[in-house]
């Protein structure tokens, strides 16, 4: 049962970092893109799609009792997570040179998954820390 | 009446299965415990970021609340119903008759589990975004239509849980709306940390 959770959690995994790169590129929040072209990124996220799909149906007979309904929802949310956690990650390093210049940045702005769109993630919250410091 | 009508209907579809083996491993797979189930919640997970701009992708993210809240309400009806009426699977009231594609689930028939979940995520969806809620209602269909042809389910639990769904994601809604302003503080407390 153990190893049908972990199966479970790489698929969960893998098919969120694919549905990241869909999203990042159908509304152009590079700050979560690995690619700069968008193209690149509905193809990285057909391929995570279909293969953590194809792995995980065939790799194994699905058609056997597996976990609980609670133990599959706490599992996705955690695969979820780090699937954002991932992106997040290999993004700060992919495009660690995106960020917003001095007259680009608006401090009336709120905070938001826009700010994706010109920064990475980590860029991001160290952007807000850094502005609530100043008080 | 109703209940030889559930039958009647129960061995029209299932009768079809067993027949061709490509159109058996289609079903087999929709059927599945998993596999509509985890698509349906990627839709979803992709909703949560999606937006042209701020106030499109807060509508969508309380779709994707009350999708979320409304499949747990329904998974605990479903449970309430399982403790006070017990319809013996269609291979247990009528062995050696049923083309059964599946394992043998132990749970109680009526109502559809995995039909209840995916009807609440897309009903859940369809409050709050129309087009994408009327997308995620083909994969609703379909599981339902493939748990009667594997032959676990009788049309009518399937007609249950799909009550039970809307019910679910109907409720998740009030709830929401009760409990003003939490889900607004919430999505704020994400906003800042970027998550939303």
């Amino acid at each position: 049962m153990a190893e049908f959770a972990v199966e479970y959690f790489l698929l969960v995994l893998i098919s969120c970092c694919g549905v990241l790169q869909f999203v990042a590129a159908r509304w152009n929040l590079s700050g979560i893109s690995f690619f700069k072209r968008t193209t690149f990124g509905y193809l990285f996220a057909a391929l995570a799609i279909a293969g953590a799909f194809s792995w995980f149906f065939t790799v194994e007979n699905r058609c056997l009792p597996g976990l609980e309904g609670a133990e599959v929802f706490a599992l996705f949310i955690a695969g979820s997570l780090s699937s954002f956690l991932v992106t997040a990650s290999i993004s700060a390093v992919i495009k660690r040179k995106l960020h917003l210049s001095m007259e680009q940045r608006n401090p009336e702005e709120e905070p938001g998954l826009d700010y994706l769109r010109r920064m990475t993630y980590f860029q991001a919250i160290a952007r807000h820390f850094r502005k609530k410091g100043r008080g | 009446m109703i209940q030889s009508a559930d039958k009647t209907i129960f061995f029209w579809i299932n009768d079809l299965a067993g027949k061709v083996p490509i159109i058996d491993r289609f079903m087999r797979l929709m059927g599945n415990d998993y596999f509509i189930l985890v698509c349906m919640a990627l839709v979803v997970f992709a909703l949560w970021f999606s937006g042209r701009d701020p106030e499109h992708r807060e509508r969508n993210q309380r779709a994707v609340w009350c999708a979320l809240i409304g499949a747990g309400f329904a998974c605990a009806i479903v449970a309430i119903c399982n403790a006070f009426y017990d319809r013996p699977r269609p291979f247990e009231m009528y062995p050696g008759e049923v083309e059964l594609l599946f394992y043998r689930p132990t749970d109680p028939s009526f109502p559809s589990n995995t039909a209840a979940t995916a009807f609440a995520f897309a009903s859940g969806i369809w409050l709050g975004n129309r087009k994408v809620g009327y997308f995620l209602l083909l994969p609703a269909f379909l599981v339902s239509f493939a748990r009667v042809f594997i032959g676990v389910h009788y049309p009518f639990d399937i007609l249950g849980a799909a009550l039970v769904g809307i019910a679910a994601s109907l409720g998740a809604l009030l709830v929401l709306r009760i409990f003003e302003p939490l889900p607004t503080w919430i999505l704020k407390g994400m906003r800042w940390l970027y998550l939303a």
